[in-house]
């Protein structure tokens, strides 16, 4: 055999381009040949070396490709946590309305009820707040307060407000945020306090509640806006503060998460049990759901807060 | 893409089907992998690789598939990072032992061909590739490069390999791959 023909032989054998007979033929020659075998033997770590070849270049070729910022996301969280010292925004409940251009702000006022029975034997009590802010109408509800002496005994009492989101009813200008905030009040000097006085504190308290919630509301000027699309398929637009979602969003409320560090702000959108990152992009881009775990733990972990 | 349309273009080796079932499938594939311990690298990885094992399979025409392409894809992912798994393992049994951990002759061979492989041309990468990891008949070849016929795609092919076994011999010899 020429040796060009036994290449050729060899490389058959190799790519499995021969039939049962060739092959059988062949094989019986390879036994019979140390030398032959050898060779073929190093012709397959070649054949290997160049299908390995190709497989690097298609690797680097998915490695080039843009998945969204999903699962590939690898900073590590523990770090950014100890460095960063997060501060996080959740911005709870912001209503699919609120995706209608043009709408206003309004936090509409409820009722507020104060509760402090008891607390003068706690030296710790806590002051539980349900408070609905208006920036209008907060002192139409004065008169509804009812509410014991705060006594001189309470030390570094703690308020928990919130305010409870509620669907806005349809054709409506206003839309309902869902905040959380704790805020302590500073150490009192032992004076006893009449309601009217624990009202204006509580009032001072509230405006400045306000003004928390309404930095709260403001989440560093993001603008939502919502362009309905019966699909299922999200997408979204962020660019400058601006973040445009682009789907059916009208099926439950979703909620925007900001995540500020010292190092960056990220974004995260959640929206029917599912955790999207929200890149910056000025084409649209799909909304693609996190599945690593870490960064799905970190994120229930922050929402929670 | 029907699962047809995405079988019908990797069959012409179009290249844009293997990125589309990359995106399609990531999450689900590579969740595996990180529920099972993996990192990220890790699962980016397997998933690459078993992507890659199924276009081949596919391109070769050697892919007799049963069921849906994810099912499909998922046992090759499944497979290739237990093997993976294996893998690491017997690494760190190694290291335990105390062992000093050799590199693969193999993957030294492999490395040999690569480097000679980036020195040829494109016309000899491409004949080599799809003649060897492509498994694509000579005719076939012929109508992706626009070759006159199949024997000019021999006679090219015998050409590039040639040219290859010398830029793999120049620097190393034949008893090297084997030690």
């Amino acid at each position: 055999m020429k040796s060009g023909d036994q290449e050729e032989a060899i490389a058959q054998y190799l790519t499995r381009r021969m039939s049962e007979v060739e092959r059988s033929a062949f094989e019986q020659k390879i036994s019979e040949s140390p030398q032959l075998a050898q060779k073929i033997e190093f012709e397959k770590q070649i054949a290997q070396g160049i299908k390995n070849y190709k497989k690097g270049i298609l690797k680097s070729r998915l490695d080039q490709l843009e998945l969204g910022p999903s699962i590939v996301e690898t900073t590590s969280i523990t770090t950014k946590t100890i460095l960063a010292g997060i501060t996080v925004i959740v911005i709870g409940g912001l209503s699919y309305f609120m995706l209608t251009p043009g709408e206003i702000l309004v936090i509409e006022n409820q009722e507020t009820i104060i509760g402090t029975d008891g607390m003068a034997e706690d030296k710790n009590a806590k002051i539980s707040l349900e408070i609905d802010t208006t920036y209008a109408m907060l002192s139409d509800k004065k008169e509804d307060e009812r509410t014991s002496p705060i006594t001189k005994d309470i030390e570094n009492t703690t308020v928990k407000v919130s305010t409870k989101q509620s669907k806005k009813e349809s054709k409506s200008d206003k839309v309902i945020l869902q905040a959380e905030v704790e805020v302590v009040l500073p150490d009192m000097d032992g004076t006893e306090i009449s309601f009217d006085e624990t009202f204006d504190s509580l009032q001072d308290f509230s405006d400045d509640l306000m003004k928390n919630q309404a930095q709260v509301s403001s989440v560093p000027e993001l603008e939502v806006e919502i362009e309905m699309k019966k699909t299922k398929k999200l997408k979204y637009i962020y660019v400058g503060e601006k973040l445009i979602l682009i789907g059916d969003f009208s099926a439950s409320p979703y909620q925007i998460i900001e995540d500020n560090t010292i190092a960056e702000k990220k974004l995260y959108l959640y929206f029917e049990q599912e955790y999207y990152v929200l890149s910056v992009t000025s084409e649209k881009k799909a909304l693609i759901p996190v599945r690593d775990i870490r960064l799905l733990d970190y994120l229930v972990d922050l929402r929670n807060k | 893409m029907t699962e047809q349309q995405i079988l019908d273009h990797i069959s012409r080796g179009d290249e844009t089907a293997l990125d589309y079932l990359y995106k399609k499938y990531y999450p689900m594939m590579t969740k595996m992998v990180l529920k099972n311990n993996g990192t990220v690298e890790e699962a980016n990885d397997v998933y690459q690789d078993a992507l890659i094992v199924f276009w081949q399979k596919a391109i070769s025409g050697d892919l007799k598939i049963t069921s849906k392409i994810s099912t499909y894809l998922y046992s090759i992912c499944k497979n290739c990072w237990l093997k993976e798994l294996s893998r690491k393992k017997r690494l760190s049994y190694t290291e335990q032992e105390g062992s000093i951990v050799q590199s693969d002759p193999e993957d030294i061979m492999s490395k040999v061909v690569q480097d000679a492989m980036e020195v040829l041309g494109d016309p000899c990468k491409s004949v080599l590739t799809y003649y060897y990891f492509n498994e694509m008949s000579m005719s076939e070849i012929a109508g992706r490069m626009n070759y006159s016929n199949a024997d000019t795609v021999k006679a090219k092919k015998y050409k590039c390999k040639k040219r290859l076994d010398v830029l793999i011999k120049k620097n190393y010899t034949q008893e090297d791959f084997f030690n």
